[in-house]
């Protein structure tokens, strides 16, 4: 029986489907089979990131709907043999799917899959509660800016009012920027939204070549970001992966960028 | 897999009632056992008119399933449900008193509100030895019993003698009495009461308590508090750390002057009126304790 994780936010544009695909490709390497989940009916993303688009035959509706069997609808990915996605469909919108199919969905795909992680859209409303519906945990993205804090402050206290355990990920961090004081640190982070951290992931340009390439930074050895995103699903796998600290980074940073 | 304990339990808190709900009971399961509960005989001339309170540290319900209770409670227990740490999904808003508020908070002049955080700061000198001078009194203040089910009665009868009169709560702080909240209350979350609140925790931004007595928070206030909030102007709030984004005492509103980037420790400090306007105050915190 394998577990179900949510990425969700609250508001858009943080990272959620960036992050979806980086810790399935991330978890996939590691051996597990995985499966990552489109939550975003209406306006998908997650093949694009993937580099998956033009295999889409069936899609999450159509499982659904019955249309298709489940396995039909799960597209094999081109590099790692133990990752699929589940498409989600661009022509219907979010009340196409209720809570209800969800949990089924999703425990159908437990028992064949060690991970379904699920794509939750932006924003509370029904796609939001789709995707939480057949989830056993929540990873929640934000950003260090006042406005996504508080959207994944207001995610948090419905993920606890749902039961649903959550911790966090800091994504988009930027190391100069905090430390000339304009963005909020980690700790201040943490103060506001008093959860678990999973990882932290600094501001980086690799995220957005491989998003537009269809291949996930954490592929790339050279990219911070993709490096945080292995750690994250080293954590994930329960291992004790220290989060490096702040000065560290920078030292790091440093090094790879030459300054 | 039913277990000793009730999932829904009507219980004295202090001088009022407390509806208290179990938290793994799923909502059809707390609709019937609450409507057994209230076709009891004589429950209905039991509660008739009393205003019920939903206890926080219960099951949490979402705005729609909250208005069915509150439908529930009315229509089989002549019972008014008035206070809840409730879900808003929307502008779902069934209670009525979060609206007398707003509509009494939007007559206040804004120029008589201002307040100055740097004239309120005293010099680290004074301030060393009254860092916590609240908590072991107000923490006795809490009375939390369970009643027989024989003084029921009685307590429905006070509690409707109280809502009945209006000028109750203006006569001063009810001390006999406060809501007790332990939890951070997060954004979109709120908590309406007429008992003070304390609360062990964090008010973050967009979060909300309303009360009409004190608020003291034993944790930060980055959201909107309303002390007092029937119109007592001798209501407080307190907070271990004030970073509210708005503070109103009665009829009256205050917002933080705007931030001041080197302004970085806090310290306890009381809010209150004065005059015309509320101010905050970190010297005077023993005083109003003790009045």
């Amino acid at each position: 029986m394998g577990e179900s994780i949510v990425i969700t936010s609250g508001k858009g544009g943080v990272g959620k489907t960036t992050s979806t695909a980086n810790i399935s490709v991330a978890l996939a390497n590691f051996g597990k089979k995985v499966v990552a989940v489109d939550g975003d009916i209406g306006l998908r993303n997650l093949d694009i990131i993937l580099g998956l688009e033009n295999r889409i035959v069936y899609n999450l509706v159509d499982v659904v709907k019955k249309r298709c069997r489940t396995k039909q609808a799960l597209i094999r990915d081109k590099k790692n043999e133990n990752l699929f996605l589940l498409p989600a469909s661009q022509v219907d919108d979010k009340s196409a799917v209720t809570p209800e199919d969800m949990k089924e969905l999703c425990s159908e795909l437990k028992e064949e899959f060690d991970f379904v992680i699920i794509d939750c859209p932006a924003g509370i409303e029904q796609g939001f509660k789709n995707a939480l519906a057949g989830a056993d945990s929540a990873i929640v993205i934000t950003t260090p800016e006042v406005s996504p804090v508080r959207d994944a402050d207001r995610v948090i206290g419905l993920l606890q009012h749902h039961e649903i355990p959550a911790s966090l990920i800091l994504n988009r961090l930027s190391v100069q920027m905090v430390e000339r004081g304009d963005m909020m640190s980690r700790e201040d982070v943490e103060d506001i939204l008093a959860i678990k951290i999973l990882g932290l992931v600094v501001e980086d340009q690799e995220i957005v070549n491989a998003g537009n390439l269809g291949t996930p930074a954490v592929l790339n050895q050279n990219s911070p970001a993709g490096q945080a995103y292995l750690r994250i699903a080293q954590r994930i796998l329960g291992e004790n992966v220290e989060i490096p600290s702040f000065e560290e980074k920078k030292g790091f940073l440093a090094r790879l960028l030459g300054r | 897999m039913k277990s000793e304990k009730p999932l829904v339990e009507i219980k004295g808190f202090g001088g009022t009632l407390g509806l208290l709900i179990d938290h793994t009971a799923l909502f059809d399961q707390v609709e019937e056992e609450l409507s057994q509960l209230l076709k009891r005989p004589n429950s209905k001339n039991f509660f008739r008119g009393a205003e019920i309170f939903l206890q926080p540290e219960g099951r949490r319900f979402t705005s729609e399933e909250f208005s069915r209770l509150q439908t529930l409670l009315a229509e089989e227990g002549a019972l008014q449900l008035m206070n809840a740490v409730a879900e808003i999904d929307n502008s779902n808003k069934k209670n009525n008193f979060q609206t007398s508020i707003v509509e009494q908070a939007s007559v206040v002049p804004e120029e008589k509100t201002e307040i100055d955080h740097n004239e309120q700061q005293p010099t680290p000198s004074e301030q060393s030895s009254e860092t916590l001078p609240v908590s072991e009194d107000m923490v006795e203040d809490i009375v939390e019993e369970v009643i027989a089910e024989d003084s029921v009665k009685e307590m429905a009868e006070e509690s409707l003698e109280n809502s009945s009169e209006d000028s109750f709560f203006l006569q001063g702080v009810d001390t006999t009495n406060a809501l007790l909240v332990r939890q951070t209350l997060r954004s979109g979350q709120n908590i309406q009461s007429k008992p003070s609140v304390v609360m062990m925790g964090d008010l973050n931004a967009g979060a909300e308590i309303v009360s009409e007595g004190d608020i003291i928070v034993l944790g930060a206030i980055r959201g909107m508090v309303h002390a007092g909030a029937s119109g007592n102007r001798n209501a407080l709030v307190f907070a271990l750390r004030m970073q509210p984004t708005q503070i109103r005492i009665a009829e009256m509103i205050t917002q933080p002057p705007a931030e001041d980037k080197n302004f970085t420790s806090f310290e306890p400090e009381v809010a209150f009126i004065e005059g015309q306007s509320i101010v905050l105050s970190s010297k005077d915190i023993k005083n109003f304790v003790s009045k």
